[in-house]
Protein backbone atom coordinates (compact mmCIF):
# COMPACT_ATOMS: atom_id res chain seq x y z
CA UNK A 1 0.00 0.00 0.00
CA UNK A 2 2.93 2.24 0.60
CA UNK A 3 4.26 2.23 -3.13
CA UNK A 4 0.44 3.18 -4.25
CA UNK A 5 0.79 6.35 -1.52
CA UNK A 6 3.42 7.25 -3.05
CA UNK A 7 2.51 7.56 -7.00
CA UNK A 8 -1.28 9.02 -5.37
CA UNK A 9 1.12 11.64 -3.41
CA UNK A 10 3.20 12.20 -6.46
CA UNK A 11 0.22 12.92 -8.80
CA UNK A 12 -1.10 15.26 -6.35
CA UNK A 13 2.43 17.20 -5.41
CA UNK A 14 2.19 19.70 -8.66
CA UNK A 15 -0.81 21.43 -7.35
CA UNK A 16 0.76 21.58 -3.51
CA UNK A 17 4.21 23.14 -5.28
CA UNK A 18 1.94 25.87 -6.43
CA UNK A 19 0.11 26.90 -3.68
CA UNK A 20 3.31 26.54 -1.87
CA UNK A 21 5.19 29.47 -4.64
CA UNK A 22 1.62 31.17 -4.24
CA UNK A 23 2.06 31.51 -0.13
CA UNK A 24 6.11 32.21 -0.38
CA UNK A 25 5.42 35.02 -2.57
CA UNK A 26 2.62 36.22 -1.17
CA UNK A 27 4.27 35.90 2.47
CA UNK A 28 7.15 37.67 1.84
CA UNK A 29 5.20 40.40 -0.07
CA UNK A 30 3.78 40.83 3.49
CA UNK A 31 6.91 40.71 5.48
CA UNK A 32 8.59 43.03 3.32
CA UNK A 33 5.79 45.51 3.37
CA UNK A 34 5.82 45.72 7.08
CA UNK A 35 9.61 45.76 7.45
CA UNK A 36 9.35 48.49 5.05
CA UNK A 37 6.23 50.31 6.07
CA UNK A 38 4.29 50.23 2.34
CA UNK A 39 0.64 49.62 3.79
CA UNK A 40 -0.45 48.95 0.30
CA UNK A 41 1.98 45.85 -0.05
CA UNK A 42 0.76 44.44 3.39
CA UNK A 43 -3.33 44.90 2.40
CA UNK A 44 -3.09 43.35 -1.20
CA UNK A 45 -0.58 40.73 0.34
CA UNK A 46 -3.20 40.00 3.59
CA UNK A 47 -6.10 40.25 1.23
CA UNK A 48 -4.61 37.52 -1.31
CA UNK A 49 -3.77 35.47 1.51
CA UNK A 50 -6.93 34.72 2.65
CA UNK A 51 -8.34 33.91 -0.66
CA UNK A 52 -5.14 31.72 -1.16
CA UNK A 53 -6.31 30.13 1.88
CA UNK A 54 -9.83 30.10 0.99
CA UNK A 55 -9.73 28.70 -2.70
CA UNK A 56 -6.39 26.58 -1.46
CA UNK A 57 -8.19 24.68 1.55
CA UNK A 58 -11.51 23.78 -0.82
CA UNK A 59 -9.26 22.56 -3.74
CA UNK A 60 -6.88 20.58 -1.52
CA UNK A 61 -10.07 19.20 0.05
CA UNK A 62 -11.83 17.99 -3.13
CA UNK A 63 -8.22 17.44 -5.40
CA UNK A 64 -8.75 13.64 -4.45
CA UNK A 65 -12.08 13.34 -6.31
CA UNK A 66 -10.44 15.03 -9.19
CA UNK A 67 -7.63 12.88 -9.40
CA UNK A 68 -9.97 9.26 -9.11
CA UNK A 69 -12.47 10.89 -11.83
CA UNK A 70 -9.56 11.61 -13.79
CA UNK A 71 -8.20 8.31 -12.83
CA UNK A 72 -11.26 6.68 -14.35
CA UNK A 73 -11.88 9.10 -17.53
CA UNK A 74 -8.82 7.89 -18.76
CA UNK A 75 -6.74 5.08 -19.02
CA UNK A 76 -4.55 6.35 -16.58
CA UNK A 77 -6.57 3.70 -14.54
CA UNK A 78 -5.01 1.21 -16.01
CA UNK A 79 -1.62 2.09 -14.25
CA UNK A 80 -4.19 2.35 -11.21
CA UNK A 81 -5.95 -1.11 -11.71
CA UNK A 82 -2.97 -3.49 -13.25
CA UNK A 83 -0.87 -3.80 -9.99
CA UNK A 84 -1.18 -6.89 -7.76
CA UNK A 85 -3.20 -4.87 -4.87
CA UNK A 86 -6.90 -5.32 -4.02
CA UNK A 87 -9.22 -2.28 -4.85
CA UNK A 88 -9.63 -1.66 -0.76
CA UNK A 89 -5.83 -0.93 -1.13
CA UNK A 90 -5.52 1.27 -3.74
CA UNK A 91 -8.35 3.62 -2.60
CA UNK A 92 -6.97 3.17 1.04
CA UNK A 93 -3.76 4.65 -0.31
CA UNK A 94 -5.81 7.32 -2.17
CA UNK A 95 -7.46 8.61 0.92
CA UNK A 96 -4.62 8.75 2.97
CA UNK A 97 -2.49 10.33 0.31
CA UNK A 98 -5.51 12.81 0.29
CA UNK A 99 -5.29 13.05 3.83
CA UNK A 100 -1.48 13.81 4.21
CA UNK A 101 -1.91 16.32 1.08
CA UNK A 102 -4.32 18.22 3.59
CA UNK A 103 -1.62 17.90 6.51
CA UNK A 104 0.68 19.71 4.41
CA UNK A 105 -0.55 22.23 3.25
CA UNK A 106 -1.86 23.33 6.11
CA UNK A 107 1.45 23.27 7.64
CA UNK A 108 2.23 25.46 4.59
CA UNK A 109 -0.48 27.99 5.71
CA UNK A 110 0.66 27.76 9.54
CA UNK A 111 4.05 28.89 8.95
CA UNK A 112 3.16 31.69 6.40
CA UNK A 113 0.79 33.06 9.35
CA UNK A 114 3.82 32.39 11.77
CA UNK A 115 6.13 34.55 9.54
CA UNK A 116 3.80 37.72 8.96
CA UNK A 117 2.77 37.33 12.58
CA UNK A 118 6.24 37.85 13.81
CA UNK A 119 6.75 40.39 10.79
CA UNK A 120 4.15 42.68 12.13
CA UNK A 121 4.93 42.09 15.44
CA UNK A 122 8.66 42.56 15.46
CA UNK A 123 7.93 45.82 13.00
CA UNK A 124 4.88 47.23 15.54
CA UNK A 125 6.48 46.22 18.92
CA UNK A 126 10.41 45.66 18.26
CA UNK A 127 11.96 42.25 17.71
CA UNK A 128 13.36 42.54 21.36
CA UNK A 129 9.05 42.68 22.62
CA UNK A 130 8.69 40.01 20.45
CA UNK A 131 8.95 36.75 22.53
CA UNK A 132 7.65 38.58 25.89
CA UNK A 133 4.50 39.31 24.14
CA UNK A 134 4.58 35.74 22.52
CA UNK A 135 4.58 34.36 25.73
CA UNK A 136 2.10 36.51 27.77
CA UNK A 137 -0.07 35.48 24.65
CA UNK A 138 0.33 32.07 25.16
CA UNK A 139 -0.36 32.40 28.76
CA UNK A 140 -3.24 34.17 28.34
CA UNK A 141 -4.68 31.81 25.58
CA UNK A 142 -4.22 28.77 27.68
CA UNK A 143 -5.38 30.72 30.89
CA UNK A 144 -8.73 31.54 28.89
CA UNK A 145 -11.19 28.88 29.85
CA UNK A 146 -11.79 26.71 26.37
CA UNK A 147 -14.40 24.30 26.58
CA UNK A 148 -12.17 21.62 25.06
CA UNK A 149 -14.58 19.62 24.55
CA UNK A 150 -15.72 21.80 21.63
CA UNK A 151 -12.72 22.03 20.49
CA UNK A 152 -12.24 18.13 20.20
CA UNK A 153 -15.93 18.14 18.68
CA UNK A 154 -14.94 20.56 15.89
CA UNK A 155 -11.78 18.76 15.13
CA UNK A 156 -13.70 15.66 14.84
CA UNK A 157 -16.52 17.15 13.12
CA UNK A 158 -14.20 18.53 10.59
CA UNK A 159 -12.38 15.29 9.66
CA UNK A 160 -16.15 13.55 9.56
CA UNK A 161 -17.16 15.90 7.28
CA UNK A 162 -14.23 15.98 4.78
CA UNK A 163 -14.35 11.64 5.15
CA UNK A 164 -18.25 11.85 4.04
CA UNK A 165 -17.16 14.08 1.48
CA UNK A 166 -14.76 12.06 0.24
CA UNK A 167 -16.93 8.82 0.64
CA UNK A 168 -19.75 10.37 -0.92
CA UNK A 169 -17.42 11.59 -4.17
CA UNK A 170 -15.71 8.05 -4.29
CA UNK A 171 -18.83 6.46 -4.25
CA UNK A 172 -20.63 8.77 -6.91
CA UNK A 173 -17.69 8.43 -9.34
CA UNK A 174 -17.27 4.58 -9.06
CA UNK A 175 -21.05 4.20 -9.34
CA UNK A 176 -21.18 6.14 -12.30
CA UNK A 177 -18.29 4.72 -14.14
CA UNK A 178 -19.75 1.36 -13.18
CA UNK A 179 -23.37 2.15 -14.46
CA UNK A 180 -21.68 4.66 -17.45
CA UNK A 181 -18.30 2.93 -18.69
CA UNK A 182 -17.43 5.12 -21.33
CA UNK A 183 -19.38 8.26 -21.63
CA UNK A 184 -19.34 11.42 -21.29
CA UNK A 185 -22.61 12.08 -18.94
CA UNK A 186 -20.88 9.76 -16.46
CA UNK A 187 -18.80 13.13 -15.39
CA UNK A 188 -22.54 15.03 -14.85
CA UNK A 189 -23.98 11.93 -13.12
CA UNK A 190 -21.50 11.76 -10.42
CA UNK A 191 -21.86 15.23 -9.62
CA UNK A 192 -25.59 14.68 -9.40
CA UNK A 193 -25.19 12.00 -7.47
CA UNK A 194 -23.37 13.62 -5.46
CA UNK A 195 -25.01 16.41 -4.43
CA UNK A 196 -27.95 13.56 -3.93
CA UNK A 197 -25.82 12.00 -1.32
CA UNK A 198 -25.07 14.95 0.57
CA UNK A 199 -28.92 16.33 0.68
CA UNK A 200 -29.71 13.09 1.62
CA UNK A 201 -27.44 12.84 4.36
CA UNK A 202 -28.83 16.41 6.01
CA UNK A 203 -32.39 15.53 5.22
CA UNK A 204 -31.61 12.08 7.82
CA UNK A 205 -29.91 13.77 9.96
CA UNK A 206 -32.48 17.05 10.73
CA UNK A 207 -35.32 13.58 10.76
CA UNK A 208 -32.93 12.28 13.62
CA UNK A 209 -32.58 15.69 15.19
CA UNK A 210 -36.03 16.22 14.85
CA UNK A 211 -37.46 13.09 16.18
CA UNK A 212 -35.37 13.21 19.39
CA UNK A 213 -36.24 17.08 19.48
CA UNK A 214 -32.17 18.21 20.07
CA UNK A 215 -31.83 21.49 19.53
CA UNK A 216 -28.88 23.50 17.42
CA UNK A 217 -25.90 24.56 19.44
CA UNK A 218 -26.01 21.73 22.11
CA UNK A 219 -23.38 19.20 22.92
CA UNK A 220 -26.35 16.35 21.83
CA UNK A 221 -27.43 17.81 18.27
CA UNK A 222 -23.05 17.82 17.42
CA UNK A 223 -22.66 14.50 18.68
CA UNK A 224 -25.87 13.16 16.92
CA UNK A 225 -24.47 15.18 13.86
CA UNK A 226 -21.05 13.83 14.59
CA UNK A 227 -22.70 10.42 14.65
CA UNK A 228 -24.18 9.82 11.62
CA UNK A 229 -21.99 11.36 9.89
CA UNK A 230 -19.64 8.65 10.77
CA UNK A 231 -21.97 5.98 10.06
CA UNK A 232 -22.27 7.35 6.58
CA UNK A 233 -18.44 7.95 5.83
CA UNK A 234 -17.91 4.19 6.71
CA UNK A 235 -20.73 3.38 4.74
CA UNK A 236 -19.83 5.32 1.75
CA UNK A 237 -16.28 4.49 2.01
CA UNK A 238 -17.45 0.45 1.97
CA UNK A 239 -19.49 1.01 -0.94
CA UNK A 240 -16.98 2.24 -2.89
CA UNK A 241 -14.57 -0.27 -2.02
CA UNK A 242 -17.15 -2.65 -2.43
CA UNK A 243 -18.06 -1.83 -6.24
CA UNK A 244 -14.32 -1.01 -7.16
CA UNK A 245 -13.71 -4.34 -6.04
CA UNK A 246 -16.46 -6.44 -7.93
CA UNK A 247 -18.18 -4.17 -10.58
CA UNK A 248 -15.90 -1.48 -11.56
CA UNK A 249 -14.40 -2.26 -15.08
CA UNK A 250 -11.14 0.15 -16.22
CA UNK B 1 -2.94 -25.65 -17.46
CA UNK B 2 -1.88 -22.06 -16.99
CA UNK B 3 -5.05 -20.74 -17.53
CA UNK B 4 -8.75 -21.87 -17.67
CA UNK B 5 -11.68 -19.97 -19.00
CA UNK B 6 -15.37 -21.38 -18.29
CA UNK B 7 -18.33 -20.02 -19.89
CA UNK B 8 -17.32 -16.45 -19.45
CA UNK B 9 -19.67 -13.70 -20.32
CA UNK B 10 -19.99 -9.63 -20.00
CA UNK B 11 -22.30 -7.21 -20.57
CA UNK B 12 -21.26 -3.34 -20.73
CA UNK B 13 -25.52 -2.58 -20.37
CA UNK B 14 -27.75 -4.24 -23.21
CA UNK B 15 -24.25 -4.86 -25.43
CA UNK B 16 -22.96 -8.24 -24.70
CA UNK B 17 -18.98 -8.29 -25.60
CA UNK B 18 -18.29 -11.83 -24.50
CA UNK B 19 -21.11 -14.20 -24.80
CA UNK B 20 -19.78 -17.37 -24.18
CA UNK B 21 -16.21 -17.92 -24.27
CA UNK B 22 -14.18 -21.09 -22.86
CA UNK B 23 -10.60 -21.27 -23.43
CA UNK B 24 -7.35 -23.37 -21.96
CA UNK B 25 -4.06 -21.66 -22.75
CA UNK B 26 -1.15 -23.85 -22.53
CA UNK B 27 2.35 -22.86 -21.17
CA UNK B 28 5.16 -22.79 -23.81
CA UNK B 29 2.93 -21.53 -26.46
CA UNK B 30 2.36 -18.34 -28.26
CA UNK B 31 -1.74 -17.52 -29.07
CA UNK B 32 -2.99 -15.35 -31.61
CA UNK B 33 -5.94 -13.95 -30.98
CA UNK B 34 -7.59 -13.13 -33.97
CA UNK B 35 -10.63 -11.10 -34.62
CA UNK B 36 -11.81 -7.20 -36.20
CA UNK B 37 -12.87 -4.56 -34.28
CA UNK B 38 -15.26 -4.90 -31.42
CA UNK B 39 -15.61 -8.96 -31.61
CA UNK B 40 -14.70 -8.85 -27.89
CA UNK B 41 -10.80 -10.09 -27.63
CA UNK B 42 -9.97 -7.09 -25.76
CA UNK B 43 -12.66 -7.29 -23.15
CA UNK B 44 -11.93 -10.97 -22.80
CA UNK B 45 -8.06 -9.63 -22.40
CA UNK B 46 -9.09 -7.00 -19.58
CA UNK B 47 -10.92 -9.64 -17.71
CA UNK B 48 -7.97 -11.81 -17.38
CA UNK B 49 -5.93 -9.21 -16.49
CA UNK B 50 -8.36 -8.29 -13.77
CA UNK B 51 -9.65 -4.36 -15.47
CA UNK B 52 -12.79 -5.43 -16.11
CA UNK B 53 -15.12 -7.07 -13.33
CA UNK B 54 -18.88 -8.39 -13.15
CA UNK B 55 -18.89 -11.15 -15.47
CA UNK B 56 -19.87 -14.47 -15.35
CA UNK B 57 -18.26 -17.86 -15.60
CA UNK B 58 -14.98 -18.57 -14.03
CA UNK B 59 -11.19 -18.05 -14.78
CA UNK B 60 -8.03 -20.63 -13.29
CA UNK B 61 -5.30 -19.19 -13.82
CA UNK B 62 -2.46 -21.91 -12.49
CA UNK B 63 -5.30 -24.03 -10.82
CA UNK B 64 -6.34 -21.84 -8.59
CA UNK B 65 -9.39 -19.11 -9.15
CA UNK B 66 -7.87 -15.72 -10.42
CA UNK B 67 -7.65 -12.88 -7.94
CA UNK B 68 -6.06 -9.48 -7.77
CA UNK B 69 -2.59 -11.23 -6.61
CA UNK B 70 -2.14 -13.09 -10.45
CA UNK B 71 -1.85 -9.30 -11.27
CA UNK B 72 1.87 -10.43 -10.15
CA UNK B 73 2.45 -12.83 -13.12
CA UNK B 74 0.24 -11.53 -15.63
CA UNK B 75 1.34 -8.63 -17.76
CA UNK B 76 -1.34 -6.67 -19.66
CA UNK B 77 -0.23 -4.08 -22.01
CA UNK B 78 -3.69 -2.28 -23.19
CA UNK B 79 -3.93 -0.79 -26.88
CA UNK B 80 -3.84 2.48 -25.59
CA UNK B 81 -0.95 4.48 -23.75
CA UNK B 82 -1.87 4.86 -20.20
CA UNK B 83 1.14 6.12 -18.20
CA UNK B 84 0.47 8.85 -16.04
CA UNK B 85 0.86 12.40 -17.50
CA UNK B 86 3.93 13.24 -15.63
CA UNK B 87 5.90 10.78 -16.15
CA UNK B 88 8.86 10.06 -17.78
CA UNK B 89 10.08 7.21 -20.14
CA UNK B 90 12.54 5.97 -17.06
CA UNK B 91 9.75 7.09 -14.53
CA UNK B 92 8.26 4.10 -16.37
CA UNK B 93 10.41 1.78 -15.19
CA UNK B 94 10.65 2.88 -11.77
CA UNK B 95 6.88 2.60 -12.10
CA UNK B 96 7.38 -1.37 -12.89
CA UNK B 97 9.91 -1.74 -10.81
CA UNK B 98 7.70 -0.54 -7.58
CA UNK B 99 5.33 -2.69 -8.07
CA UNK B 100 5.91 -5.97 -10.03
CA UNK B 101 8.52 -8.60 -8.14
CA UNK B 102 9.71 -10.04 -12.40
CA UNK B 103 10.50 -6.75 -13.21
CA UNK B 104 14.09 -6.44 -14.80
CA UNK B 105 15.28 -3.05 -14.93
CA UNK B 106 18.12 -4.30 -17.62
CA UNK B 107 16.04 -5.57 -19.51
CA UNK B 108 14.40 -3.08 -19.78
CA UNK B 109 17.09 -0.37 -20.16
CA UNK B 110 17.97 -2.88 -23.47
CA UNK B 111 14.79 -3.16 -25.24
CA UNK B 112 15.05 0.96 -24.72
CA UNK B 113 17.69 1.03 -26.71
CA UNK B 114 16.80 -1.35 -29.10
CA UNK B 115 13.43 0.71 -29.82
CA UNK B 116 15.18 4.14 -29.79
CA UNK B 117 13.65 5.93 -26.53
CA UNK B 118 15.74 7.77 -24.21
CA UNK B 119 14.85 7.50 -20.70
CA UNK B 120 14.73 11.32 -20.45
CA UNK B 121 11.86 11.57 -23.04
CA UNK B 122 8.69 12.67 -21.94
CA UNK B 123 5.75 9.54 -22.37
CA UNK B 124 3.09 11.76 -22.60
CA UNK B 125 4.80 13.23 -25.46
CA UNK B 126 5.82 10.76 -27.29
CA UNK B 127 4.56 10.25 -31.11
CA UNK B 128 1.87 7.05 -31.01
CA UNK B 129 4.98 4.51 -32.74
CA UNK B 130 7.34 5.40 -29.71
CA UNK B 131 4.35 5.15 -27.24
CA UNK B 132 3.48 1.76 -28.31
CA UNK B 133 7.31 0.66 -28.07
CA UNK B 134 6.93 2.08 -24.61
CA UNK B 135 4.40 -0.28 -23.58
CA UNK B 136 5.90 -2.82 -25.27
CA UNK B 137 9.29 -2.55 -23.44
CA UNK B 138 7.79 -2.04 -19.84
CA UNK B 139 5.65 -5.41 -20.40
CA UNK B 140 7.93 -7.48 -21.88
CA UNK B 141 10.64 -6.41 -19.68
CA UNK B 142 8.66 -8.35 -16.85
CA UNK B 143 9.36 -12.24 -16.70
CA UNK B 144 5.59 -12.87 -16.28
CA UNK B 145 3.78 -16.17 -16.47
CA UNK B 146 1.08 -15.17 -18.53
CA UNK B 147 1.81 -12.03 -21.47
CA UNK B 148 -1.53 -10.38 -23.03
CA UNK B 149 -0.45 -8.15 -25.77
CA UNK B 150 -3.71 -6.31 -26.48
CA UNK B 151 -2.80 -5.03 -30.83
CA UNK B 152 1.30 -4.97 -29.98
CA UNK B 153 1.69 -3.78 -33.95
CA UNK B 154 -0.82 -0.96 -33.63
CA UNK B 155 0.98 2.59 -34.41
CA UNK B 156 4.80 0.98 -35.11
CA UNK B 157 6.07 0.89 -38.64
CA UNK B 158 7.00 -1.30 -40.79
CA UNK B 159 10.98 -1.84 -39.73
CA UNK B 160 10.36 -1.72 -36.51
CA UNK B 161 7.30 -3.94 -36.58
CA UNK B 162 10.56 -6.52 -37.12
CA UNK B 163 11.96 -5.34 -33.94
CA UNK B 164 9.06 -6.20 -32.04
CA UNK B 165 8.40 -9.32 -33.14
CA UNK B 166 11.81 -10.25 -32.57
CA UNK B 167 11.61 -8.86 -28.66
CA UNK B 168 8.16 -10.98 -28.13
CA UNK B 169 10.09 -14.63 -29.88
CA UNK B 170 13.00 -13.70 -27.23
CA UNK B 171 10.44 -13.65 -24.00
CA UNK B 172 8.74 -16.96 -25.25
CA UNK B 173 9.89 -19.44 -22.91
CA UNK B 174 8.46 -23.09 -21.53
CA UNK B 175 6.87 -21.65 -18.42
CA UNK B 176 4.93 -18.98 -19.96
CA UNK B 177 2.21 -18.10 -22.51
CA UNK B 178 2.06 -15.09 -24.74
CA UNK B 179 -1.13 -14.07 -26.24
CA UNK B 180 -1.61 -11.45 -29.16
CA UNK B 181 -4.56 -10.10 -30.20
CA UNK B 182 -4.53 -8.39 -33.65
CA UNK B 183 -6.29 -7.70 -36.74
CA UNK B 184 -2.70 -7.52 -38.60
CA UNK B 185 -3.20 -11.41 -39.44
CA UNK B 186 -0.46 -11.03 -41.78
CA UNK B 187 2.13 -9.78 -39.45
CA UNK B 188 1.85 -12.78 -36.96
CA UNK B 189 0.97 -15.91 -38.83
CA UNK B 190 4.41 -17.17 -38.78
CA UNK B 191 5.10 -16.43 -35.26
CA UNK B 192 1.89 -18.04 -33.61
CA UNK B 193 1.63 -21.63 -32.36
CA UNK B 194 -2.06 -21.61 -31.79
CA UNK B 195 -4.95 -19.13 -33.84
CA UNK B 196 -8.01 -18.37 -31.64
CA UNK B 197 -10.80 -16.60 -34.46
CA UNK B 198 -13.40 -14.96 -32.13
CA UNK B 199 -16.56 -13.69 -33.38
CA UNK B 200 -19.32 -11.57 -31.71
CA UNK B 201 -17.82 -12.78 -28.16
CA UNK B 202 -17.35 -16.11 -29.35
CA UNK B 203 -15.01 -18.64 -30.06
CA UNK B 204 -15.30 -19.54 -33.87
CA UNK B 205 -12.25 -21.62 -34.21
CA UNK B 206 -9.37 -22.06 -32.50
CA UNK B 207 -6.37 -25.07 -32.70
CA UNK B 208 -2.82 -25.25 -33.79
CA UNK B 209 -1.98 -22.91 -36.41
CA UNK B 210 -0.28 -25.26 -38.36
CA UNK B 211 -2.89 -27.93 -38.14
CA UNK B 212 -5.65 -25.08 -38.95
CA UNK B 213 -4.08 -25.11 -42.60
CA UNK B 214 -3.73 -28.16 -43.41
CA UNK B 215 -7.49 -29.06 -42.37
CA UNK B 216 -9.06 -26.27 -44.40
CA UNK B 217 -6.12 -25.83 -47.21
CA UNK B 218 -5.20 -22.65 -46.64
CA UNK B 219 -2.83 -20.19 -44.71
CA UNK B 220 -4.38 -18.00 -41.17
CA UNK B 221 -4.95 -14.93 -43.26
CA UNK B 222 -6.70 -16.52 -45.95
CA UNK B 223 -8.87 -18.47 -42.90
CA UNK B 224 -9.40 -15.05 -41.41
CA UNK B 225 -10.96 -13.54 -44.47
CA UNK B 226 -12.92 -16.62 -45.29
CA UNK B 227 -14.15 -16.35 -41.50
CA UNK B 228 -14.62 -12.00 -41.16
CA UNK B 229 -15.06 -11.42 -45.00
Amino acid sequence: MGKILKYEWKKQLFSKLVIGGILIVLTAAFVVGTLLEKDRWQTTAIVLLVFAGLFGSLYVGIESLLVLNRDLRTKESHMLFMVPYSAWSILGAKVLAAFLQIVLTSVLFAASFFLCFTAYVGASQGFAQFFPMLQRLLREWFDFQFDWKWVVLILCEVLISWMNMIGAGYASIIASRTVLVKSKLATPLAIILFLFLNWGMNQIIHLVAKALQLSNETYAYALTDLGISAVFAIILLFASGWMAEKKLSV
Amino acid sequence: MLLECRNLKKNYGKKQAVRNITLDLERGKIYGLLGPNGSGKTTWMKMTAGLVKGWEGSISFEGHPLSFHDKAEIAYMSTEPFFYSYMKVSDVGKYYRDFFKDFNEDRFGELLERMDLSPSDKARTLSSGMAAKLKLAATLARDAKLYLLDEPLNGIDLVARDHVMQTIMETRGEENAIVMSTHLVDEIDQVIDDAIFVREGQIELQGNAKQLCTDYGMSIPDLYRKIYG
